[in-house]
């Protein structure tokens, strides 16, 4: 079997989400897995499925920087997209991966661990969904299972602004809100200020591929058409530009 | 009596954000936010609707993880266990 996948370049919150659930519904049609790798362009703050809007975004603060907020399908806690990280979304028969789902999530990220290791940079797993180097989280990572398939999409942070994420995101107390921020500087890293040389989205794209292709012993099949299922996407993209949907926790 | 609205961090666990009441031995309200994990995420409604349906006892761990596993839900993040722990004392360790 071939493991189909597309580079889908920079596009917005809602609209990469809504990529990421009409390429679930076709390969719970196919059973045939596919990787599609992207970026966010414009930033966005997405929240976890299972989290308020309004408890974890500044929304004024938000709408004034004209950045898009958009409930994620899958767990996890609220982040903020933007141009300098890779992200990407294997969608894949439950079948293929452990069954066991902590055990999934391990498996999945080992290629992002290859390639971090063939540039030199020792990074492990940190469970349940989080990629660390030298105890600093470089990526997060999130899963669903619907239908007997399993989407897990993940970031790769390449830098990162915490000061332009915690303007953006409501904490719990703010009169702890400047500790709060020191202590997430020295605990969240980019892989960029570990490498003697920024990475370029393109590379990194093939080199995850590559690695993906090598951990699930397929060939790699570039011919996939996003095009194919642009109606299904203009749909989906509308349910999560939606109030009814980001806002319903 | 108004619902009490907090934050709680089980060890080693994600951030809850829970609103509930408690009223005698039942709770009268009670919604689980927060950047945990649960399969499928549907079981959230589930979950939220069964906490009300029963006794906070000695049964209350028992009763409502039997009801997760005959759904076949997992939880990642927190435990039952944890949600006994905070509408019985309003604390989580």
């Amino acid at each position: 079997m071939q493991l189909k996948v597309i580079n889908t370049g920079f596009n917005s919150a809602s609209l990469n989400f809504a990529m990421d659930e009409a390429v679930l519904e076709l390969v719970q049609e196919t059973g045939v897995p596919v990787l599609r790798l992207y970026g966010f362009a414009p930033t966005a703050c997405t929240i976890g499925y299972f989290q308020g809007m309004q408890l974890e975004i500044d929304q004024t603060r938000a709408a004034d920087a004209k950045v898009e907020c958009v409930r994620r399908m899958t767990g996890g806690g609220a982040v903020m997209h933007d141009a300098n990280q890779f992200t990407y979304s294997l969608v894949i028969p439950e079948s293929m991966v452990p069954a066991n789902i902590q055990e999934s999530y391990e498996f999945i990220c080992r290629p992002i661990l290859e390639v971090l290791a063939e540039m030199g940079l020792q990074a492990e797993f940190a469970p349940l969904n989080d990629i660390i180097l030298n105890g600093q989280k470089i990526s997060g990572n999130a899963q669903t299972r619907k239908k007997a398939v399993v989407l897990q999409h993940g970031t790769l942070l390449l830098d990162v602004d915490v000061d332009l994420m915690f303007s953006l995101l409501l904490v719990p107390d703010e009169k702890l809100r400047d500790k709060l921020v020191a202590s997430v500087k020295k605990r969240v890293t980019g892989i960029n200020r570990h490498l003697p040389q920024a990475l370029e989205f393109d590379e990194l794209a093939l080199k995850i591929a590559q690695q993906f292709a090598e951990l699930l012993d397929m060939d790699l099949d570039w011919d996939f058409d996003m095009e194919l299922l642009s109606e299904r996407v203009e749909q989906l993209q509308a349910k999560y530009s939606s109030d009814e949907w980001n806002l319903k926790y | 009596m108004e619902n009490v609205f907090k934050n709680f961090k089980p060890t080693g666990g994600k951030l809850l954000k829970i609103a509930y009441r408690v009223e005698g031995s039942k709770v009268a309200e009670f919604r689980l936010r927060g950047d945990f994990f649960m399969h499928p995420e549907s079981a959230l409604e589930l979950l939220e609707d069964r906490v009300l349906s029963l006794e906070l006892d000695k049964k209350f761990v028992q009763e409502l993880n039997d009801f997760l596993s005959e759904q076949n839900v997992e939880l990642f993040g927190f435990t039952v266990e944890n949600l006994y722990e905070i509408l019985t004392t309003g604390a989580c360790s």
